[in-house]
């Protein structure tokens, strides 16, 4: 028998909230590698703003130990992956590392929208799926529908399904059996010419790039010269070892195993996820398919805030994208904001998570402008230019047309909230592809829809109006032609180009209208009135007033209490440096994030 | 410049409480009076040393109601005064007397204004507040208009020839002619000084929790502000002259003392949470009774930097109807101001401020706003 054999690599996948990160726990704590009072709430889940949200965002990976009834001792490589529908690029990531999944479905909810989309995933990846049933602690757990689901919506055999309760430990022996039994080992040769991929990375001050990788062919170890067949280049390996989930180290790494290796690798970017590691002085003549690069389908503008060097927030972008590889950025200059980075992201959350993670982490002060999708400007001499920034917009006499991305969403919903999604799609510019009932009571819609009505607060709308019954799942599917137009906002007269925004041109009074209103409300009373004007090019389209404050003067001092009028007048002076100036209007730095939270209830 | 230091002395007792003041002030019963009364001669002796070389020319009774004390209280404390420090012979000595506090028959009252007057006080303070019995007990005071015309009568009859009148505007209800109408009855009784307050809602008065649950809305700014100025111009039109944000004089009779917080004067400060400003510092005693019976009264203190008194003497001396000479609080001023000089340049230009060779002063729409500009000097 060989050691090959008592190795499974897997993810768990699961729609987000059905118990994956709750289940990984369970995994930890029953395989013993981890000591029950080291364990945090979703041990995987290791950034606190993870663990708040209640959502995975990085991947994570651990090795478990799992005694079988059979008497062997297999070794458990789980590769954690993010539950949200940003994501889905990391999910792939990991799932190119398996051999299997476990397909978490909560008993009381049945099939969703992104258990449907992460099992296409895993059956891309031609992976064993092993279905499994959370959740059987609740009284409205229903395994018999759900298996029935999962027979009729996936087309997977559910009948043998273990039915487990992650949070109360419930049938975890028995899915464990399943999984040894269902998924398959690995397959590779220890001594063959080193083929390993890098499924993920991330920079440690102490050990340089720290690589996550699944071994497929040969053995690395301390000292080997390895190269990256991507970017060519060659470090000596200074350590190899396993995630339990802290790092372990090994002598070596043999294929068909996960584990870690460092190499004095400065920069993650030298480290590509989906590269592949081979021997300098042997490598191999094919190297693994790897990925696509992430795509990122959200961009926004990242400025220093009043009194933040510029040099610090550079520095901490460059940290988060060593461990982000969906994450990217590029200097850019706003004549409102001054010098910042242009970032792009995999969606809205990926956003908040990134500039949250910027505050929380690198304790910086920084303003987030509206984020856009990436339009496609045609021009009328045929060349087609790329635009992430409204404000870059070329002239409108140059544009022939321009293109916006175009999603296909899938939602999943209990049929009573068709005609509401239906209404939502509508105005959000949608087109219907499909409908069908997967179910007597489960309908699944298929939409077209611009990216750019999905990123803003589509999810939140949607689930707002079933309840939070219907999931959603959507993925790039074309650029297409629209009427759109560039939206430009004036304070005070004056264009403030980082709340500039392309909008379609039959919406663009009623934005005009929503934003003007929403920014009378942030920006602060002055000295004279302050007009907040929408523009389409010269045309003024919508128009609010903010009104001079008339009055702010103290009647006196209380017995010569001069210290507490000064501290009054001192936090009125504190007040003003979170201020933006623009000539001189002075704005609030939520304003350029808080405009587009426009939900309307439309 | 600074003139010569001031003595101020906080009394904080008063009948009841009135329904905007936030003001420390409590129930006066005989003992803790009594008590008070000793404390506050301890402490003002206590400075007796530190400040052998001053000759100050002011002491204020400040409150509360220092009118609750007895004369013969009064007196204790200003024989205590005369001997630590030294006091300048024509000294300006001022009790803030409310009417209604100091006696009920005319007899009383004459007795008590008398006793006031022996022990040396020059100058009264009452707290008229406005002319109208109904908004008098809606802002909780104790006195009707009546008493105000009697007190301040029988005061001119027992010689007091320096009486100034505080008026409050901007009440919730109150219409410019109602504001107008009180001005004219206060002007109609001729005092020599007057301070007109727009209120203010201070967080903890009863007021602001009516305000709290909704039993009145704030007056319009613009309706607030329309007020103020007519007022003012009513005012100065019966020949007071506004020297101060809040203050008006006529024939020259500034208050001597509350000027000294506008130039950056030194000022001592006794009694129950007084602040004073003496050698560079400024402090503030404890509000806790208990604490300062015991001896205990001192509770902050901040040695004013450089920088502090730049901006202090800035925005305190902006009040000021001459305003600054800015040469006078700080050689480069300009330069000193460097990173807002832009800003209150904007503010000039747009009519709020007046900046006229080394002088800098607010006009009145510059008034309205003075926070605002205050704030870009601190």
């Amino acid at each position: 028998m060989s050691y090959l054999d008592k190795i499974r690599n897997f993810s768990i996948i699961a729609h987000i909230d059905h118990g994956k990160s709750t289940l990984a726990d369970r995994l930890i704590e029953k395989t013993g590698l981890v000591d029950k009072r080291e364990m945090k709430e979703q041990f995987l889940d290791n950034m606190d703003i993870e663990r708040e949200r209640g959502i995975t965002i990085k991947l994570q990976t651990t090795r478990l130990a799992y005694k079988a009834n059979d008497g062997e001792e297999y070794i458990l490589n789980l590769i954690d992956t993010p539950g949200h529908v940003d994501f889905n690029y990391e999910v792939s990531r990991s799932l190119a590392a398996c051999d299997g999944a476990v397909l978490v479905v909560d008993a009381t909810q049945g099939v969703e929208a992104q258990t449907l989309g992460n099992v296409y995933l895993a059956l891309d990846e031609d992976l064993e799926i092993l279905p499994v049933l959370n959740k059987m602690d609740l009284d409205s757990a229903r395994p018999d529908d759900a298996k029935e689901e999962i027979e009729e919506i996936i087309g997977l055999d559910a009948s043998e399904a273990p039915l487990i309760s992650a949070k109360t430990g419930l049938g975890i022996d028995e899915m464990l059996e399943k999984l040894v039994e269902v998924i398959p080992p690995p397959q590779g040769d220890p001594d063959g010419k080193l083929k390993a991929l890098i499924f993920d990375s991330y920079y440690d001050s102490y050990k340089g790039v720290v690589i996550y990788s699944r071994i497929f062919d040969g053995t690395v170890k301390k000292g080997d010269i390895i190269k990256l067949m991507n970017t060519g280049k060659s470090y000596e390996v200074t350590e190899v070892g396993y995630c339990i989930p802290s790092m372990l180290p090994a002598s070596e790494l043999k294929a068909g195993e996960v584990g870690y290796i460092c190499g004095s690798i400065k920069q993650v970017a030298d480290a590509r996820v989906g590269d592949t590691i081979t021997h300098a002085a042997n490598p191999t003549e094919h190297a693994l398919k790897g990925y696509k690069k992430a795509q990122s389908m959200v961009y926004c503008g990242i400025f220093p805030a009043e009194g933040e060097k510029y040099e610090n927030v550079k520095d901490a972008l460059e940290k988060l994208q060593v461990n982000d590889a969906a994450f990217n950025f590029e200097p850019e200059n706003s004549a409102a904001l001054g010098y910042g980075y242009r970032c792009g992201f995999l969606g809205l959350l990926h956003m908040d998570v990134i500039t949250e993670r910027l505050s929380r982490e690198f304790d910086l002060d920084v303003i987030t402008t509206l984020p856009s999708v990436i339009y496609k400007v045609v021009k009328k001499d045929g060349s087609e230019e790329m635009i992430q920034n409204p404000s870059n917009l070329p002239d409108p006499a140059e544009i022939a047309h321009i293109e916006e991305p175009i999603v296909l969403a899938e939602i999943m919903t209990p049929n009573e909230y068709v005609g509401s999604i239906m209404t939502l799609c509508q105005n959000r510019r949608g087109t219907m592809i499909e409908m069908n009932y997967l179910t007597k009571t489960r309908v699944q819609l298929k939409y077209e829809l611009p990216l750019n009505e999905v990123i803003y607060d589509f999810f939140d709308a949607l689930k707002s109006r079933t309840r939070g019954y219907a999931s959603l799942d959507y993925e790039f599917l074309r650029y297409q032609q629209a009427k759109l137009v560039k939206m430009d906002i004036l304070l005070n007269k004056e264009l403030i180009d980082a709340l500039s925004t392309i909008v379609p041109e039959e919406e663009a009074y009623a934005k005009g209208r929503g934003i003007c209103a929403k920014l009378k409300t942030i920006i602060p009373m002055h000295q004279f009135e302050v007009p907040i004007q929408a523009a389409i090019g010269q045309k003024v389209i919508a128009r609010e007033t903010v009104r001079a404050y008339r009055k702010d003067v103290l009647a006196k001092c209380y017995g010569g209490d001069i210290s507490r009028k000064k501290k009054l007048l001192e936090k009125q002076k504190e007040g003003k440096k979170r201020m933006r100036q623009f000539g001189k209007v002075e704005v609030p730095q939520e304003a350029f994030t808080e405009v587009l939270k426009l939900d309307d209830g439309k | 410049m600074a003139s010569k230091p001031g003595i101020y002395i906080h009394i904080p007792f008063c009948v009841s409480k009135c329904r905007y003041c936030a003001f420390l002030s409590g129930p006066a019963d005989g003992d803790t009076v009594k008590e008070y009364v000793r404390a506050l001669e301890r402490e003002l002796c206590s400075y007796k040393d530190e400040l052998a070389d001053r000759v100050f020319d002011t002491v204020y009774f400040g409150g509360g109601t220092p009118s609750l004390l007895e004369p013969e209280a009064i007196k204790s404390v200003l024989d205590t005064l005369r001997c630590c420090f030294a006091l300048e012979e024509d000294a300006e000595l001022t009790l803030e007397a409310n009417p209604g506090t100091l006696g009920s028959t005319d007899a009383e009252i004459r007795e008590r204004l008398a006793g006031y007057k022996a022990a040396g006080i020059n100058r009264l303070s009452m707290g008229a507040q406005s002319m109208d019995d109904k908004r008098l007990s809606y802002l909780g005071r104790i006195h009707s208009a009546d008493d105000v015309r009697r007190d301040f009568r029988l005061a001119r009859e027992a010689g007091f020839d320096n009486i100034s009148l505080d008026l409050i505007t901007a009440v919730p209800g109150m219409s410019l002619e109602d504001a107008l109408w009180d001005v004219e009855e206060i002007i109609s009784l001729g005092p020599e000084h007057i301070s007109m307050y727009t209120l203010q809602l201070e967080e903890g008065t009863a007021l602001h929790r009516a305000w709290e649950r909704g039993e009145f809305e704030l007056m319009d700014e613009d309706a607030d502000r329309e007020m103020y100025h007519s007022c003012s111009k009513a005012l100065e039109k019966a020949g007071y002259l506004r020297y101060e944000i809040s203050n008006f004089a006529r024939d020259g009779r500034m208050s001597r003392h509350n000027s000294k917080y506008w130039d950056m004067s030194e000022y001592l400060g006794a009694g129950l949470g007084a602040s004073g400003y003496v050698g560079g510092v400024r402090y503030r005693n404890t509000e806790v009774m208990e604490e300062y019976l015991q001896g205990r009264a001192r509770a902050e203190e901040h040695v004013n930097t450089r920088d502090d008194d730049i901006s202090e003497a800035v925005f305190t001396g902006l009040r000021r109807r001459d305003g600054i000479l800015m040469s006078e609080i700080c050689k480069d001023f300009r330069k000193h101001y460097d990173d807002v000089w832009s800003e209150v340049l904007s503010f000039a230009e747009d009519g709020f401020l007046i900046i006229d060779g080394d002088r800098m002063r607010l006009t009145d729409k510059g008034i309205d706003i003075s926070n605002r500009i205050m704030a870009l000097f601190v």
